[in-house]
């Protein structure tokens, strides 16, 4: 895969900043962009993937072939419902991250908060580089993918982090740990499992901040969605 | 057994054991050492191949057999070490080959990045030392390394619990780092001091990809260089290795002019591979190697080599400091870190790290600091002080190599802290000074200088390793003395051919413009050879000075160091916005808007008119409820309002100079304890409420975060605070919550408690038996005023 490149998005980033409308101040979009190159120049993205078959068991609980892992949950159920095989994936942007954000905090704490909301909107973005150039490979064998789906989400126990990361040998291929209590490090990571389907899955919601309304739209202002986005 | 040779003829190893374990059915997910117990004439049977094609040391297969790993298995640490070990000996039965006890990772990350310990990172390895050598093994190798201070805590646990030779390698990509960031010749300084029997690179790449690593590593170390390659990169869809036995073999051959003399192979490799490893090697010695010794030190990350002038920071030390001294008191971290953070903007090489402070716990304090600067500071630190335990407490945590201020000529003093360096493969700085004092001849200095390096030597610590200290004396009381310090620097760095440390600004002390002074003395010191000031980088006229000095020195080519220096640099937007000058802006605007410098000034000039305690409460609490109360309107947002904070921060600064200068009574409204929960690492919250609160004259005492239990428990009785504050982000980490507020209660100290985070509700603070719950950092103000005024 080529190399990736780092792009904010800029909605994003202020809604995690707590924005509800309302004028943003010049001096942080221009922080926010800031935010972007020093993330491009240091961070490292690393991924891994790895495709699964599925297996099912009478009463519909999913198992990856090969292992002793189950996928939990009944909203991941419904969203592999018409699977046979699914990609599990982890990426990182790095450690070094990390220790730019601790230095930030120290020098700077408002900076910082912006820092840390942008390196969350770059993992994200490197998480949709990584499905586009995966979906590359297997739209030409007629496939499509689900959502993609990661522990936390609806019933699916953030816990399940640790059994992708060994089934993924993230320690070793991209240097991604999890921790006693259950935090993946560095935290700037994500893991996630995308189910591949013969038929195309139902028009999804990615969220407000892919919306171009998004800095003016009265629902959000209210703490509601429209559904649409 | 026989010694192994490691000098004078190759050593081979084995190949990989988890293709061989993937090759005969184990399923993924499952625990591979389990075998031992489960399978061991198959486990038997591989190390066999491998003895058959010709290794001389096997690995047992105990890769993951430590105590984090095996957790839920059923087994302990010692029935599978004890296992493994069995069978490797069985397999050796009758041959020369030897045992060797295979450790890897633990598998989870170690402070700063996680949440292990160093300490527990250490109880994890000496366990599974200690069952090695019990069972037989006959070395230890730790293998597939990527934190350098992981290893560090491996090879401590090795040496001070067995006496097994000790063998480690690295895991590198292309770039020549680790995952962590460790370069190749970090790990060969460190690894070099800490006396380990072979150095070297195994996994990620094939023998091409790393061979330039191993170029680097040949250079940078004396010790035996051992290689144990990949058979060429994964497939990334297979993921399976390329690379034939034929090419492996031929690949390595040119690893035979680097001097490398221990080779085997890991992922992807078989017998076959060892087999042509040793056809290709087979009759010839390992090629001499040439090294040339540098004097370095170092972190994980970042090598400094004293080729040239390198700028030791002497900022982070109380003498002569109210405000610094204060902070030591009230273990306030955060502010020892703003003086390093400012120490690395201003261009410092090394920092200087001493917290002597009569009351304050010593070793304690620097422990918690050296482990608090590596966390966000990437330079090398030079450990401060006289006392023995508090430099073995600084080395021993110091994750990289660093250098040791200081001993002197009193054979007393050389003969406690020498071997203390020499364990933990320090630098050291001698002084040229003895129990009868400080020489008044230069000579007599470098005679002393001269017993220092030859005490050093006696201890096995190498020649660069060692500095001389001239020490400055200030002009004003010893006038002809600073003529015989540069006379003695002249002499250490020529005759000696020592690096030489000098704390420069004591020269000046009790004059007029002592930068005048200072910058003198130092350029005089710096043309006499003097390549270690100790100097405050802050002065930007004395680093316009060593900047150039490195251009007349020929040391900044094509003067591009200083030419950058001088030009305009690009410079990052500050959260404040740039202040407008010659405003006539109140102290409530700026603050409003954010504007450090100008709030600064202003409380400057407040302070002309205002007491201290009139300026917080009628000035900067007031503009801070505004910033508060349009947050809670929602007409600006959590940026806006951090910045604020963070610009009152700086009159708070302000006025607590103020305080200490006249010694009037502080403005402190009361002590909170803030500290994210054991387990959990998310402290950006936590550090917001910290900024905010402090901004309201409460004296915070921030825990950090991944805090003990007890901690939160002990503070709050020893330092009587009535008001705590925990943070956890995580469900998995909400338990912890729970156990620390429970703690809390059953010590019976009086006190409230307000939680926060992003997975807690109102309703789950009250079920946990919080007092208060905090949704966000302007809530936690209104908690604090309530609790305590």
């Amino acid at each position: 895969m080529e190399s990736l490149c780092i792009t904010i998005n800029e909605n994003e980033a202020l809604k995690y900043l707590g924005y509800k409308g309302g004028e943003v101040p010049q001096d942080l979009i221009q922080q926010i962009s800031w935010c972007q190159e020093r993330i491009r120049e240091i961070a490292a993205p690393r991924w891994v993937s790895r495709t699964f078959s599925l297996k099912r068991d009478p009463d519909g609980a999913l198992f990856l072939e090969g292992t002793s892992f189950r996928l939990p949950g009944k909203d991941i159920q419904e969203l592999l419902a018409d699977c046979q095989e699914c990609i599990l994936m982890a990426a990182t942007l790095g450690s070094q991250v990390e220790v730019f954000l601790r230095q930030t905090q120290i020098t700077d704490m408002g900076k910082a908060l912006v820092l840390d909301s942008c390196a969350s909107c770059a993992i994200e973005n490197i998480c949709d580089q990584v499905e586009e150039s995966l979906f590359k490979d297997w739209k030409p064998k007629g496939l499509f993918f689900t959502d993609r789906f990661s522990p936390g989400y609806g019933d699916m126990p953030i816990s399940c982090q640790r059994d992708f990361c060994t089934l993924l040998d993230t320690q070793r291929r991209i240097g991604l740990c999890v921790s006693g209590s259950g935090i993946m490090i560095p935290r700037k990571s994500v893991t996630a499992v995308i189910g591949l389907c013969k038929n195309p899955p139902k028009k999804r919601f990615r969220g407000c901040e892919h919306c171009r309304l998004f800095r003016t739209c009265a629902y959000r202002k209210e703490g509601k969605t429209c559904g649409k986005a | 057994m026989e010694k192994l040779n490691l000098k004078d003829q190759f050593l081979f190893l084995d190949g990989a054991m988890g293709t061989m374990l993937q090759a005969a059915g184990l399923k993924l997910g499952e625990r591979p050492e389990t075998l031992c117990l489960t399978a061991p004439k198959e486990i038997e049977e591989i190390h066999k191949k491998y003895l058959a094609s010709g290794s001389q040391v096997i690995y047992t297969n105990t890769f993951g057999a430590n105590a984090h790993k095996l957790e839920g298995t059923g087994y302990t640490v010692e029935e599978i070490i004890s296992a493994a070990v069995g069978i490797g000996r069985r397999a050796v039965e009758g041959t020369s080959a030897r045992v060797a006890l295979d450790i890897g990772p633990i598998g989870e990350l170690l402070e700063p990045l996680g949440t292990l310990s160093f300490e527990e990172a250490y109880e994890v390895f000496r366990q599974m030392v200690v069952a090695g050598e019990q069972a037989g093994a006959d070395l230890v190798v730790f293998e597939t390394m990527t934190d350098l201070y992981e290893v560090k805590a491996a090879v401590l646990a090795a040496k001070e619990n067995s006496s097994l030779p000790v063998f480690v390698t690295m895991t590198f990509e292309k770039n020549g780092r680790t995952f962590t960031g460790c370069t190749v010749e970090a790990m060969a300084c460190v690894l070099e001091g800490l006396g380990v029997d072979a150095v070297g690179i195994n996994c990620s790449l094939g023998p091409s990809e790393i061979y330039p690593l191993a170029e680097t590593l040949c250079a940078s170390t004396r010790l035996p260089v051992i290689i144990k390659a990949n058979a060429g990169l994964p497939d990334p869809v297979t993921g399976e290795y390329g690379i034939s036995p034929e090419q492996f073999a031929q690949q390595l051959a040119p690893y035979y002019d680097l001097g490398v003399s221990i080779l085997g192979g890991c992922c992807g490799t078989s017998p076959a591979y060892i087999q042509q490893i040793t056809q290709t090697f087979a009759g010839r010695c390992p090629a001499k190697r040439e090294y040339h010794p540098v004097s370095r030190i170092c972190t994980p990350s970042q090598v400094v080599s004293i080729d040239g002038v390198r700028v030791i920071g002497e900022r982070i030390n109380p003498t002569g400091k109210k405000r610094f001294q204060q902070a030591l008191r009230e273990k306030d971290l955060g502010y020892i870190l703003e003086r390093g953070m400012e120490q690395v903007d201003a261009g410092a090489d090394i920092l200087d790290v001493n917290v002597g402070l009569p009351g304050v716990d010593e070793a304690q304090m620097m422990t918690d600091t050296v482990k608090a600067l590596q966390s966000v500071i990437s330079l090398p630190l030079q450990i401060d002080s006289s006392n023995p335990q508090v430099i073995e407490a600084g080395l021993r945590c110091y994750n990289g190599k660093a250098i040791v201020n200081s001993v002197n000529g009193d054979p007393e003093v050389l003969r406690t802290v020498l071997p203390i360096v020499k364990k933990y493969g320090a630098a050291v700085v001698g002084l040229t000074l003895d129990a009868s004092g400080i020489p008044q001849t230069a000579q007599g200095r470098v005679e002393i200088a001269k017993r220092i390096l030859q005490e050093a030597l006696s201890y096995g610590i190498p020649k660069e390793d060692v500095f001389i200290d001239c020490l400055t004396l200030t002009v004003s009381a010893q006038q002809a003395q600073a003529k015989e310090t540069l006379a003695a620097v002249e002499q250490v760095t020529k005759e000696l051919g020592l690096h030489t440390v000098l704390g420069v600004s004591n020269i000046s002390f009790g004059l007029p413009s002592r930068e005048l002074i200072t910058g003198s003395f130092l350029t005089q010191a710096l043309y006499c050879g003097l390549d270690l000031p100790i100097i405050n980088p802050n002065q930007k006229a004395i680093m316009d000075l060593v900047a150039a000095y490195k251009v007349l020195s020929c040391q900044d080519t094509d003067s591009a160091g200083f030419i950058q220096r001088f030009s305009q640099a690009q410079e990052a937007p500050a959260s404040p916005a740039p202040s407008s000058v010659g405003s006539s802006m109140d102290i409530e605007q700026a603050i409003a808007k954010g504007l450090r410098e100008e709030t600064k000034r202003l409380t400057q000039e407040l302070l002309q008119s205002h007491t201290e305690l009139e300026i917080v409460n009628q000035f900067l609490i007031p503009a801070l409820d505004k910033v508060g109360d349009r947050y809670e309107r929602q007409e600006i947002f959590l940026p806006q309002l951090i910045n604020a904070a963070s610009a009152s921060c700086e009159a708070f600064e302000v006025i607590k100079d103020s305080i200490l200068q006249k010694g009037s009574s502080s403005v402190s409204k009361g002590k909170i304890i803030v500290a994210t929960v054991k387990g959990d690492i998310h402290d950006i919250g936590k550090n917001i409420v910290k900024v905010i609160l402090e901004n309201y004259g409460y004296q915070v005492i921030d825990l950090g975060r991944d805090v003990p239990i007890e901690k939160v428990v002990n503070t709050a009785v020893s330092e009587n605070v009535s008001l705590i504050g925990l943070s956890a982000l995580m469900t998995t980490t909400l338990g912890s919550m729970r156990d620390t507020i429970a703690a809390l209660r059953a010590s019976g100290h009086p006190c409230k408690i307000f939680v926060g985070g992003a997975v807690l509700t109102p309703e789950y603070a009250q079920e946990i038996g919080a007092d208060f719950y905090a949704k966000d950092a302007k809530r936690s103000v209104d908690i604090a005023k309530e609790v305590l005024g």
